[in-house]
């Protein structure tokens, strides 16, 4: 007899409804089908071969063409109709060899024909051959089911996405008068991030940011870039640091393989300075109103979370503009674009799109451009650009988010203390002022500069009041080293010597005034002399002097003999 | 991507020829990856010469395999890098990590 059903590897056993009015003929295919290892239901007609077929929900259909109640083609109709998601062969048998009739069984639903008298090595291989087809089909049903809980897992990452780019980056801080951008993502949600901060000494930062790849997995790595971009920002940091940091958080946490192309600049109006790093991205193009190219910022650096901290480099670019300027970045999405015939838009095209006159707006210009440029091509990948005026003067400061004005009756705290050698010696006083100053309700908006004011204030007192340092030791060769070293050397041997700090919030006029007033028990020093002096050298980690007080404050007063000063914001 | 490897001494050669995007991946490392492990290759140079298209997640790739080739101390160069590779290669100053020619 024919092969078994259990030689075919990975063998099951069929259940096969058998459907012939012929008794006789129903008994001899039902031998047949069990004798090759399979189980067969036996109907004898029409109706009752669907009744079972419901019932039973059989693997494999071999039935007779031509039965009384329920013609073949009708049978096969039903049952088809009953078969759900799955596919079901139907073995169409007759005594009668017509070719339209085959054809006609065919054509309505049977799978295969097969004539009577049933030769049984036929049946056994058409059943194998079915058998094979319909675990091929299982199988297809299972991929499907996989691929649609995949997909389902694909969307619910994208929104995850979302509403991470939605917390991570100030959006309404990019509603502003000195920056116009635009944001397209190819793909649902962008890799690519726009960010700007201003820092209490009028410093207007901006970020653009291109991670690789695409979603959730390339948007994660900008949380510490965008994190870390906000936290330092708002310290006045310069651009090195800053680009320091990010690489550290993005190398620290992210493979090699991903990493993210930054542009980072400040935007010094009173200076009229620009400081630009940027690691991967396109030039950023510095143009002054008319249109004309005062300055290129090339990429000079590796995108940030490929270098080893000790390997990276934040060495900026600078450039003194002296006319009404526009800084333009953008990501290699916009410079890429490309049209039908594979043409990119490119730098020239960027150039070419300008306006006569430059000004932020000319954002929108040249978002048109580009999307004229692509037509009804989706953009391959995601673009970003930004616009931000660089102005002879720093611009106001947008009103403050009331956020944090849910009070509203006027907020009047004092803080004083005293510090005599051992606290002076072990404790790091700032940061706990600037705790204790917040939790008392010191407002957001004036934290930045308060935080400048007594760091400078409390660092003078010490290093010149207690420890009687001298800063001209600085300059020079390794001066700067010298220096510390002296200060280290003095403060660990502190013996004696008292600082008092007081800082007082209280409202004068209706506005919020802050008081700082700092003594310390050190000899004094002229300082009629030197508030004269403007110290703008950044050699300084911060780079700041008494000229940014006496920006940030609304006075400033010496008394005694040089070791009392009370400032007021 | 297609891929195209072969072996010559100390030398390996991995030709690349078609779009270099994130769906190279699987095709890239498997090619890559024998290479690598062939006893007596010294240095592995990869010709671009064939890519019509790179984008930066083929940058993550070459980052990788530079990783991966540090082990048996293997110097990864790429060859015949021209038009968008170069510039590409340029603005992320990848001639820091690979020899680039």
């Amino acid at each position: 007899m024919a092969h078994g059903a259990e030689d075919s590897p990975g063998a099951r056993r069929l259940k096969v409804l058998v459907a012939d009015d012929d008794v006789e003929v129903a008994e001899l295919i039902t031998i047949y089908v069990e004798m090759v290892g399979h189980e067969a239901i036996v109907a004898h007609s029409g109706r009752e071969a669907v009744e079972l077929f419901k019932r039973h929900q059989p693997d494999m259909v071999i039935m007779d063409c031509v039965m009384p109640d329920l013609s073949g083609v009708d049978a096969v109709a039903h049952i088809r109709a009953n078969c759900g998601e799955r596919w079901v062969p139907i073995i169409m048998v007759s005594a009668l060899v017509d070719e339209q009739e085959v054809a006609n069984a065919l054509n309505f639903g049977g799978d295969d024909f097969l004539p009577k008298p049933i030769n049984p090595i036929l049946l056994d291989a058409k059943l194998n051959s079915f058998r094979r087809i319909a675990e091929l089909q299982q199988q297809l049903a299972v991929r499907t089911e996989e691929l649609q809980r995949y997909y389902d897992l694909a969307e619910e990452e994208m929104q995850a996405t979302n509403e991470l780019m939605k917390r991570i980056v100030r959006w309404e801080a990019l509603d502003n008068p000195q920056l116009r951008y635009w944001l397209e993502s190819a793909s649902g949600v962008s890799g690519d991030v726009i960010a700007v901060a201003r820092a209490a000494n009028d410093i207007f930062y901006i970020m653009l940011a291109d991670a690789t790849g695409h979603g959730l997995a390339a948007s994660v790595n900008l949380i510490p870039l965008t994190q870390v971009f906000y936290a330092m920002t708002g310290k006045g940091f310069h651009v090195a640091s800053i680009v320091e940091e990010m690489n550290r958080q993005v190398r620290a946490y992210s493979p090699v393989e991903r990493f993210v192309a930054v542009t980072l600049a400040a935007i010094d109006a009173n200076e009229h300075v620009l400081e630009v790093w940027n690691g991967g991205n396109p030039p950023v193009l510095c143009v002054d109103s008319q249109g004309r190219e005062l300055r290129r910022f090339r990429s000079r650096h590796m995108p940030v979370g490929i270098l080893r901290p000790d390997e990276f480099s934040g060495d900026c670019e600078y450039f003194r503009y002296d006319r009404e300027a526009v800084l333009l970045l953008c990501s290699d999405g916009l410079i890429e674009a490309a049209n039908r015939k594979d043409e990119r838009f490119g730098m020239s095209g960027l150039v070419s799109a300008l306006p006569p006159v430059v000004t932020v707006e000319a954002t929108a210009v040249i978002r048109e451009a580009v999307l004229r440029h692509v037509g009804e091509l989706a953009p391959h990948d995601d673009i970003s650009l930004a616009l931000v005026a660089c102005p002879l003067q720093a611009l106001p400061l947008p009103p403050a988010a009331s956020k944090t004005a849910f009070v509203e009756a006027p907020r009047h705290w004092r803080l004083q203390l005293t510090l005599s050698a051992p606290q002076i010696r072990e404790v790091d006083l700032v940061p706990m002022v600037m705790n204790w100053a917040k939790a008392m309700g010191l407002q957001t908006d004036q934290a930045g500069r308060f935080f400048l004011v007594v760091t400078e204030l409390y660092t003078n007192a010490l290093d010149h009041g207690i420890l009687g340092l001298d800063s001209t030791i600085k300059a020079g060769e390794d001066g700067l080293m010298s220096y510390m070293e002296a200060r280290m050397q003095r403060l660990e041997h502190l013996q004696r010597g008292e600082i008092d700090l007081l800082i007082e919030q209280r409202e004068v006029d209706g506005r919020e005034q802050v008081l700082i007033q700092i003594r310390d028990s050190g000899r004094g020093f002229d300082y009629a002399d030197w508030l004269g002096v403007d110290i703008g050298t950044r050699a300084q980690r911060s780079g700041r002097g008494i000229g940014l007080i006496q920006r940030l404050a609304t006075s400033i007063d010496y008394r005694g003999c040089g070791n009392e000063v009370r400032v007021l914001l | 991507m297609q891929t195209e490897t072969r072996t010559n001494h100390d030398l390996a050669e991995l030709k690349l020829a078609g779009s270099f995007d994130f769906k190279a991946y699987r095709e890239f490392q498997g090619a890559y990856k024998p290479l690598l492990e062939q006893p007596g290759v010294k240095r592995l140079e990869v010709d671009m010469g064939g890519l019509t298209y790179m984008d930066s997640s083929a940058l993550g790739m070459l980052l990788l395999l530079r990783e991966k080739a540090e082990v048996p101390g293997i110097r990864v160069s790429l060859i015949n890098c021209r038009d968008i590779v170069r510039d590409i290669l340029e603005v992320a100053n990848f001639t820091r990590f690979f020899e680039i020619r």
